[in-house]
């Protein structure tokens, strides 16, 4: 088991190093020059070119590439254009609040979306699967930014319950994460119900009713196990989802996360900044797969046999 | 008998699009889809005979600025005065548009790229899933900003920039459904008879593949409007005056307390694109693969 993980881990460094790469070359073709942006428009000529010296954009790609690795493992993402902030620094402060907001999420998505998924499939055919899964339907086309306007309209505007944006207590959580979790609770809810009534289906759960076990034992224990596998994926793809959807959400809320970071940086094109986060986004996805794949192995033991190998 | 033959073997010449075709025509909600969609397409087509672009979605009337709905104006006008139902209309070209030239782009790169790695297999196979992976690394949405940051954002940016995101998905895709059929005894017949690999692929492989590709297809374009209209939302995609649902619904940001009626109509809009795309996803897979109904 432990061998898997580090080879997963050691596999992801190539995939890392060519996102990376893939990332630097892109934006580095961004129009503006990085040394104007710092130096501001009245500087001249000469005061720019020096600074391009400077900051090693007159040298290849490569060995700015090579550097900027160099420094990242060390620790260091590089200064801000803007404001001359370290981005490590700005990254580290207002990560822990985009992964707040990304662990309340995913809490409440799979709190709502399993036993959801599990009783329409249980209960096939019936009204409350019908009805929850118009409104499941329902939840993966709404837009999330949409949402977010819709429910402050509710809840901030109308009702005057909730704060309409900024960081204060659980309320001010409420909104964005509810926002956030949405297509991805309806998305988890609509995989569990399919993969489970075709397991419902299957033979040996008619075995297991048949030897006398109890409805809600055969559900629980023998139909949820295999009904997960595919749900798994599914949970991976949209966790994933969720977080790209923090740029939003973060936005529409004001919330300081890296989310809102990642749309104020590229507004200004502060690259080191945009690269930083981008990276914390692809670190982030990453890890999740990671951890589906090892979830995986817990569920089935089938996968568990082949980790060992 | 006879006849039993006879019609077994029309139900088999009908091939399998008809087939899923009678099963798809089944199912009410599928057939919404369908409708729904092809009603988008044809406002999207007809969007300059219903209203006028520069008269009525683009000129600015400050006399008529926020008018709630009324006859004269169903949706309400906007904080320019300008018809929010003639933007609403307009802003379909440019969600169906960006969609379908994203899922084109999309569906055929990553079909060729697929079919081709899951056929041949080996090294090849192993290199290009290695790109993939590293492009399915970062989401669709942040690509796209990550493009139209370098690029610029009109709407051929973005449809390229979309395009290239959804690639992996479809190269999954068609590299799976071609794998499961490479080993079959048609193709193999096939192959006997010394048919070429293009012939293989092409003429008896990717139409058995097409269910998958085609629910593929309507699921990325569904991802494809929503990361347009996200990205107009934040500033970086449509910018106005162009009407794009997204960026109206960000410029009706602030007039959320007094005049809210202005962020629920585009919101409509993109919900109603979306579920009719779902649907007929929903209907398509239902009406391939009829075990699980």
């Amino acid at each position: 088991m432990w061998k898997f993980v580090a080879k997963r881990i050691l596999a992801l460094i190539p995939v890392l190093l060519c996102v990376t790469f893939l990332l630097f070359v892109v934006l580095s073709l961004a129009p503006g020059d990085p040394a104007r942006l710092i130096l501001g428009l009245e500087a001249t000529e000469e005061h720019v070119e020096q600074k391009r010296e400077e900051m090693g954009l007159n040298d290849p790609i490569g060995v700015q590439y090579a550097r900027y690795i160099n420094n990242l493992l060390k620790g260091d993402m590089g200064t801000s254009y803007k404001n001359g902030v370290e981005v490590s620094k700005e990254i580290s402060e207002r990560f822990p609040f985009t992964l707040r907001l990304a662990l309340s999420g995913i809490c409440v998505a799979l709190i709502i979306a399993l036993p959801l998924g599990i009783m329409a499939a249980v209960k096939q055919n019936s009204f409350f699967d019908s009805f929850s899964m118009v409104l499941a339907l329902l939840g993966i086309s709404l837009p999330t930014f949409w949402l977010g306007l819709l429910g402050i309209l509710l809840f901030s505007v109308a009702l005057q319950w909730l704060p309409s944006g900024g960081v204060g207590g659980i309320k001010s959580a409420i909104l964005p994460v509810l926002a956030m979790s949405m297509s991805c609770l309806a998305g988890i809810a609509r995989t569990t119900r399919s993969s489970m009534l075709e397991v419902i289906r299957s033979d040996y759960i008619r075995t297991a009713r048949a030897k006398g076990l109890g409805y809600t034992t055969v559900i629980v224990r023998h139909a949820l196990r295999n009904a997960l596998i595919p749900t798994l994926t599914v949970v991976g793809l949209q966790v994933c989802t969720m977080i790209s959807a923090t740029v939003l959400v973060e936005s529409i809320f004001s919330w300081p996360g890296i989310g809102r970071l990642l749309v104020t940086s590229i507004n200004d094109r502060d690259m080191p900044l945009v690269l930083g986060c981008i990276i914390v986004f692809t670190v982030c996805f990453s890890i999740i797969n990671l951890t589906i794949d090892l979830l995986y192995g817990v569920v089935d033991p089938r996968i568990k046999a082949q980790y060992k190998k | 008998m006879d006849k039993n033959n006879a019609s077994n073997s029309q139900v088999k010449k009908q091939g399998q699009f008809l087939q899923i075709w009678r099963r798809f025509k089944r199912r009410p909600s599928a057939m919404i889809g369908l409708y729904l969609i092809i009603l988008f397409i044809l406002i999207a087509i007809f969007a300059g005979v219903l209203f006028d672009y520069d008269a009525i979605a683009i000129k600015q009337d400050i006399a008529n600025r926020l008018q709630p709905p009324s006859w004269e104006h169903p949706f309400g006008t906007d904080d320019y005065g300008r018809d929010i139902l003639a933007r609403v209309v307009h802003g379909t070209r440019i969600s169906i548009g960006i969609g379908f030239a994203a899922v084109a782009l999309g569906l055929t790169i990553g079909t060729l790229l697929g079919s081709s790695v899951g056929y041949y297999g080996g090294l090849y196979d192993m290199i290009v899933m290695r790109i993939v992976e590293v492009f399915q690394a970062i989401p669709c949405m942040l690509m796209a900003m990550i493009v139209v940051a370098v690029a610029g954002a009109n709407p051929v940016t973005l449809a390229i920039a979309l395009g290239l995101a959804i690639i992996p998905t479809f190269t999954r895709v068609a590299r799976g459904a071609v794998i499961t059929m490479r080993e079959m005894e048609y193709i193999e017949s096939a192959r006997a008879i010394g048919s070429s690999d293009f012939r293989i692929i092409f003429a008896h492989i990717l139409p058995n593949c097409f269910a998958p590709l085609l629910v593929q297809s309507t699921l990325s374009m569904a991802v494809s409007i929503l990361s347009v209209s996200g990205l107009s939302y934040l500033g970086m995609g449509i910018s106005p005056p162009v009407p794009e649902w997204g960026s109206m619904l960000s410029a009706s940001r602030i007039y959320l307390q007094d005049y809210s009626y202005m962020s629920i109509f585009p919101g409509v809009a993109i919900m109603l694109t979306i579920l009719a795309l779902n649907l007929l996803g929903d209907g398509i897979r239902d009406a391939a693969d009829p075990k699980l109904k």
